[in-house]
């Protein structure tokens, strides 16, 4: 006990057998961070335990990596095909793919990553070869990105439709989905050169219309 | 670096058409062939755990750089993967973790491990000698081998329990459905300061150490002011004992409900008073920064993919512990100047891999993620 912890106390409380205990002695100032809202007990459990869940055949473990991934993943697609319903069905697919997949899933690795390997993956293909087809077909309507909602301005969401799906795919794997070029070489196969090049390029060109919106 | 903000802000939130419909037809989906599946009984091998590429974006973001950098920032390298250690076999630092898992536990500097029991949260005591726990509408104070001390009764679920105090005068505040209590550091003298407080965890004054200056004097009791957040999101601090108003300042606010989600920002202040580690969310990652009170520069120590936890620092403020529940890891980041001005070095981070199975009560070696509530130097 220290000097401190047997000075006279100002507010020591009277104290009955088996109630309580011997002095609780403190220095000043509690330094715990507030917590967290406690939220149940799956949506605190960590990923890995929800594959192993998952893996031994938990479809609560499964909903909820469905439900963490779900959107980050239709908004990743839908940013690169521009196109709601394909969104849709590449996230669909990507975890289709990874359910398929689930029994060989190393769950000491992330499983975000794995899925939006699979989701962006799959909207380039979607997007290149949707424009094969337009090209093919001589059809040039702009519908790569369709400006019709609210949210992204029309001139950003113009500018976005026209990158390359390429492009439009590093900016939404760094600028929505939050990865290093680093790691955005390693989802989509590429250098890091080639990724922070790209990363400039597409930056430079959305660069106006950005720049109009902040005026 | 704005620009790059806009343009984050509206990918993030730009409309999608039928975009809660078209989750919902792909749960049935997914889950149809999820039925259809066998699990397969996965057999033991051996794994290697991995620190992802986090543990490089850690090491290569550490060069200083100005608040509200330009644009050349926001393309920073990452090195690869990195082993992380399969089990937490000791701390870097001297002290006690106390952890919420499945169960509360107390984590020592050898890393042997001790299960209080089946409580849902924890807190230590100002000098770590004892430990706030909450079952239920129960709390209790139990010692660091579990034996139970003293016990209270809430009306509902008791949540969020802090202690804080001076000398032998400790009090420990609590939430129970919307209202505030508060009780002595040896159960007795139970009662609510507040009604309709929001479901954001107190906090004793001083928020941070820095302020100790305004502490009564050591050994004469003191005055207990309390911070906390009512329905209206209003912030307000009392005197628990007296219950007449306190001054809230600015900083409070921010501590206690600067969130968007109404959970209070990570962010702790080094035992020195010196720096910041702070949780900031920076497009759809999460980043661990040094900052410094009074100074424009701040220095990123680590950044992952999804979110970090915490932060904690060690006693002796050589170590920030951050969790990363997406990965299922602790990652320990040194932050002495040697590692800060060379982050090339190895011993700078340290990572333990699958680390909610190590607090599993239960042979399925299955736990929530483990929680930090803090990280002391007992003195006992």
């Amino acid at each position: 006990m220290t000097a401190a912890a047997v000075r006279l106390p100002v507010a020591l409380r009277l104290v009955t057998a088996g109630q309580s205990v011997a002095p609780m002695s403190a220095e000043p100032a509690s330094e715990r961070l507030p917590q967290l809202p406690r939220p149940g007990l799956l949506r605190g459990r960590g990923e890995a335990g929800l594959v192993r869940e998952a893996q031994r055949g938990s479809e609560d473990a499964l909903e909820e990596l469905f439900r963490r991934h779900w959107r980050r993943a239709h908004r990743g697609a839908y940013l690169v095909v521009g196109d709601s319903a394909a969104a849709e069905d590449i996230a669909q697919e990507a975890f289709l793919a990874a359910i398929r997949a689930l029994d060989r899933f190393d769950r000491t690795r992330p499983f975000g990553p794995w899925l939006h390997r699979i989701t962006v993956n799959r909207a380039i293909d979607f997007a290149r070869a949707r424009k094969l087809r337009r090209e093919s077909a001589m059809a040039v309507e702009a519908e790569d990105i369709a400006p019709v909602e609210a949210g992204l301005s029309d001139e950003l969401m113009a500018a976005l439709a026209d990158l390359s799906p390429e492009h439009r795919a590093v900016i939404v794997l760094r600028h929505l989905l939050g990865y290093t070029p680093g790691e955005i070489g390693a989802i989509l196969g590429l250098p890091r050169g080639t990724v922070n090049s790209r990363l400039r390029r597409a930056l430079d060109r959305l660069r106006p219309v950005l720049e109009g919106e902040e005026r | 670096m704005r620009r790059e903000r806009e343009l984050e802000r509206q990918l993030r939130e730009t409309p999608i058409p039928e975009e809660a419909e078209a989750e919902e037809r792909s749960w049935e989906v997914v889950r149809a062939a999820y039925s259809e599946r066998v699990p397969v009984v996965p057999s033991h091998r051996t794994r290697r755990l991995v620190l992802a590429v986090a543990v490089g974006a850690a090491l290569l973001a550490l060069g200083f750089s100005p608040a509200g950098a330009k644009m050349g920032d926001w393309v920073r390298d990452v090195v690869g993967e990195e082993d992380a250690k399969p089990r937490l076999t000791s701390l870097p630092a001297a002290g006690e973790i106390l952890v919420e898992s499945d169960g509360a536990w107390i984590v020592r500097s050898d890393g042997s491990q001790r299960r209080l029991g089946d409580y849902d949260e924890a807190a230590w005591s100002p000098r770590g000698l004892y430990v706030a726990v909450t079952d239920g509408a129960d709390l209790f104070a139990v010692d660091p081998a579990g034996e139970v001390r003293w016990k209270v009764s809430a009306p509902s679920q008791v949540q969020d329990p802090v202690w804080g105090g001076i000398g032998f005068d400790t009090r420990i505040a609590y939430r129970s459905g919307d209202d505030l209590w508060v009780v002595a550091g040896d159960g007795t003298d139970k009662r609510v300061v507040a009604r309709n407080v929001a479901h954001v965890a107190p906090a004793w004054r001083p928020l941070f150490p820095e302020a100790k200056v305004n502490a009564a004097p050591e050994g004469a009791g003191g005055i207990h002011l309390l911070t906390y957040v009512d329905m209206a999101k209003q912030t307000h601090t009392v005197d628990v004992d007296t219950r007449r108003p306190g001054p809230t300042t600015r900083e409070d606010f921010e501590r206690l409900s600067a969130s968007p989600s109404g959970a209070p920002a990570g962010r702790a202040l080094s035992p020195d008073g010196q720096s910041f580690a702070v949780v900031r969310r920076v497009g759809g990652r999460d980043e661990l920064v040094l900052t410094h009170p009074n100074q424009e520069e701040e220095q990123v120590l680590f950044s992952a993919p999804g979110n970090l936890t915490g932060p904690t620092w060690s006693p002796d403020g050589r170590w920030i512990l951050t969790g990363w529940p997406e990965a299922d890891q602790w990652v320990f980041i040194r932050a002495e100047e040697e590692c800060l001005a060379r982050p090339e070095q190895p011993r700078c981070v340290e990572a333990i891999g699958e680390i909610s199975s190590q607090f599993a009560s239960g042979d399925d070696g299955d736990a929530p993620f483990p929680r930090v509530s803090g990280w002391i130097l007992p003195e006992r």
